[in-house]
């Protein structure tokens, strides 16, 4: 492979970076507002079930999915393996509560 | 690990020690651990007391009362503890705060309109109730007075008057003729203590549906003419429309043994051999609908007790025959009106009687529907009843009082909320201290458990006794309560006594047939003579 056909490619990858990169933006900055939005909600510790509308507690004691570990804490988040849920079932419905 | 999940991970580990700290306290206050004995209760008289109308309880030791809504509180209930332990006080109290209110006898009484049927089998708790009710309409008002005279149906019997009670009268049409004669037979089995062959139990079942077809009362000279004397029976069959009846009275001189039928007579014999029994069930029900009016009266209290004048299976027999007829009637009653079925002494009737205890248990299952609850009051319901039906009436009841008891003292123990003091001691010592303390509750102290809610240790209220409230000796509040409120419902003994003769002379001695009344239940058709005779066309019989 010649210098000239790599060079051409890896400029060809560079534009293509350099002109998705403001896509890239656009969506982290807009994933960074959605999560900091949903991020109150975990701040408040409490979310409403939407099909019973019973309140759940979103710090518990609960046990991880992943690793199994049992802690005090939110039940979103594993300090140990630092598994994310992004949601959980409701305790008095069991229906699915979508946080994240 | 893209950008996002670094971030979602930063901010969780610096929200983490505020998560900690709200899971500890979350699941402390799941456990009932931050909220003191004081809170709970606090919680669970406001809960109680969630409602329009309340009905006062009892207090909690620091004077809190402690209401409860009516909705609740004229639910299916149990009252239990031991003899002078304090609950027949507290359902007195209940039930004449309610009845203050229906009568309105004070412009301070909030209004409740509800019906009442109170089963007495021991006397005390109906001559207590006659009493205050006496007392009520003495502090009463005109309009208050005629409110009590009216809305009052006494069941009471005595040498001297009696209610009259027509057991074999279908005229309401709840049920089949059949039906109601086989209830009639089994609670009358089941409370005599005479026994009976199969035979003999189907020649009384028999009888008794003739009785319901001619809407006849219970007689023993009829019962001998028409056993004894084919011909006075061929009369008495003439337009009964129940084939199966006919066929069976016109071969019974062959298909009936006449040991058994002299045995029923001896039955029949002895149950109407005591007066109080006679004059107030041998009254015919086309006479009972001119002397008393006994629709419209939403407070019936019965007194089933036979003090020592009568054997026991008599008064059992007769509340039987009235909590059945309760209980038939109940699905078609207006739901929205509020119904209360109290049952003094539940033990003594559900005991031994299978057709009685079956629909009691279904109706505590299924009455609520129908807006009607039952409270069983009873000493010793633990060991009294079969376990099925303690179990049953465990299941099917909303709240229960529990006054000083031994084993029922078990049913409450997991609703109690220690003392915040006693988080040092054992379950075993707690357990054990607080089975001390209900064997030893003093008189009024009981524990009130309203399902969803901790036990509560409450005083009943101080109910002044009659007389105090009244300003009158015991044996006048009687008095006027016999010849005000009594009266309405009541016919002398020598009315009863000439009514029943005249009867006797008219259709026993003279055999003047009165025509048998309609049933509203639909006449059964089985064969062509029935039909015929449907139809109003007359076939020719020959007169033996």
């Amino acid at each position: 492979m010649s210098l000239e056909r790599s060079l051409f490619r890896w400029s060809f990858w560079a534009l293509v970076y350099l002109l998705a990169a403001p896509i890239y933006i656009v969506k982290w900055l807009l994933g960074i507002r959605k999560l900091l939005g949903r991020f109150d909600v975990v701040r408040s510790g409490v979310i409403p079930c939407p099909h019973c509308k019973r309140k759940n507690s979103l710090n518990t004691l609960a046990s991880c999915r992943r690793c199994g570990t049992t802690e005090f804490g939110s039940r979103l988040f594993c300090t140990n393996c630092h598994q994310v849920m992004k949601a959980f079932a409701c305790d008095f419905c069991s229906a699915t509560v979508r946080v994240l | 690990m893209d950008f996002l999940n670094m971030l979602i991970d930063w901010l969780f580990r610096s929200n983490q020690k505020e998560s900690y700290r709200r899971a500890l306290e979350y699941e402390a206050e799941k456990a009932g651990g931050t909220l003191g004995q004081n809170e709970i209760f606090a919680r669970a008289r406001e809960e109680l007391a969630a409602g329009d109308t309340t009905i006062t309880f009892g207090h909690l030791a620091r004077d809190q009362l402690i209401a409860v809504s009516l909705q609740v509180a004229l639910m299916s209930a149990l009252i239990i503890g031991a003899t002078g332990s304090g609950k027949t006080r507290l359902l007195l109290h209940l039930l004449t705060t309610l009845l203050r209110r229906l009568f309105r006898v004070s412009p301070d009484d909030a209004p409740f309109d509800f019906e009442l049927e109170l089963v007495d089998p021991k006397l005390e708790t109906f001559d207590l109730l006659g009493q205050y009710l006496a007392a009520m309409w003495l502090s009463a008002g005109d309009e208050a007075r005629e409110r009590i005279a009216g809305s009052v149906r006494v069941i009471d019997w005595s040498p001297d008057a009696v209610t009259p009670f027509a057991p074999f009268d279908n005229a309401g049409g709840d049920v089949s003729n059949a039906y109601l004669a086989f209830l009639r037979t089994d609670v009358a089995i089941q409370s005599s203590p005479q026994a009976y062959t199969e035979s003999l139990r189907q020649a009384r079942f028999m009888f008794n549906r003739l009785l319901v077809e001619r809407r006849f009362p219970p007689n023993y000279r009829f019962a001998v003419r028409l056993f004894t004397n084919e011909r006075y029976r061929r009369t008495i069959l003439e337009g009964v429309p129940d084939a199966d009846v006919r066929s069976y009275f016109e071969a019974v001189d062959r298909t009936l043994p006449r040991q058994t039928r002299d045995a029923l007579l001896r039955r029949i014999q002895s149950d109407m051999s005591f007066p109080e029994v006679r004059l107030s069930m041998g009254i015919p029900p086309a006479e009972i609908d001119k002397l008393v009016r006994v629709s419209g009266r939403p407070i019936v209290i019965g007194n089933y007790g036979c003090s020592m004048s009568l054997p026991l299976s008599m008064g059992k027999e007769r509340a039987s025959y009235r909590i059945i007829d309760i209980l038939l009637a109940a699905p078609r009653r207006d739901p929205r009106r509020r119904g209360l079925l109290v049952l003094e002494e539940s033990p003594v009737l559900l005991s031994g009687s299978s057709e009685l205890g079956e629909p009691l248990m279904a109706a505590a299952r299924t009455l609520r529907s129908a807006g009607m609850g039952i409270w069983f009051c009873a000493q010793d319901l633990a060991n009294a009843l079969p376990s099925q039906v303690v179990r049953t009436l465990l299941l099917n009841t909303r709240w229960w009082s529990v006054f000083q008891s031994r084993e029922e003292a078990e049913w409450i123990y997991p609703h109690v909320v220690p003392p915040d003091d006693d988080v040092e001691e054992s379950e075993a010592d707690r357990h054990r201290e607080f089975l001390r303390a209900v064997h030893g509750l003093r008189r009024q102290h009981f524990y009130l458990l309203v399902k969803g809610q901790p036990a509560l240790p409450l005083r009943a209220p101080d109910l002044p006794d009659p007389e105090a409230s009244a300003g009158e000796t015991a044996s006048k509040l009687r008095e006027v309560f016999r010849r005000e409120i009594a009266s309405q419902s009541m016919v002398s003994a020598k009315v009863a006594s000439r009514l029943i003769e005249e009867w006797e002379s008219r259709v026993v001695d003279q055999s003047e047939v009165p025509p048998p009344t309609a049933s509203k239940t639909k006449p059964t058709v089985s064969n062509v003579d029935d039909l015929l005779r449907q139809l109003g066309v007359k076939k020719g019989r020959k007169q033996s």
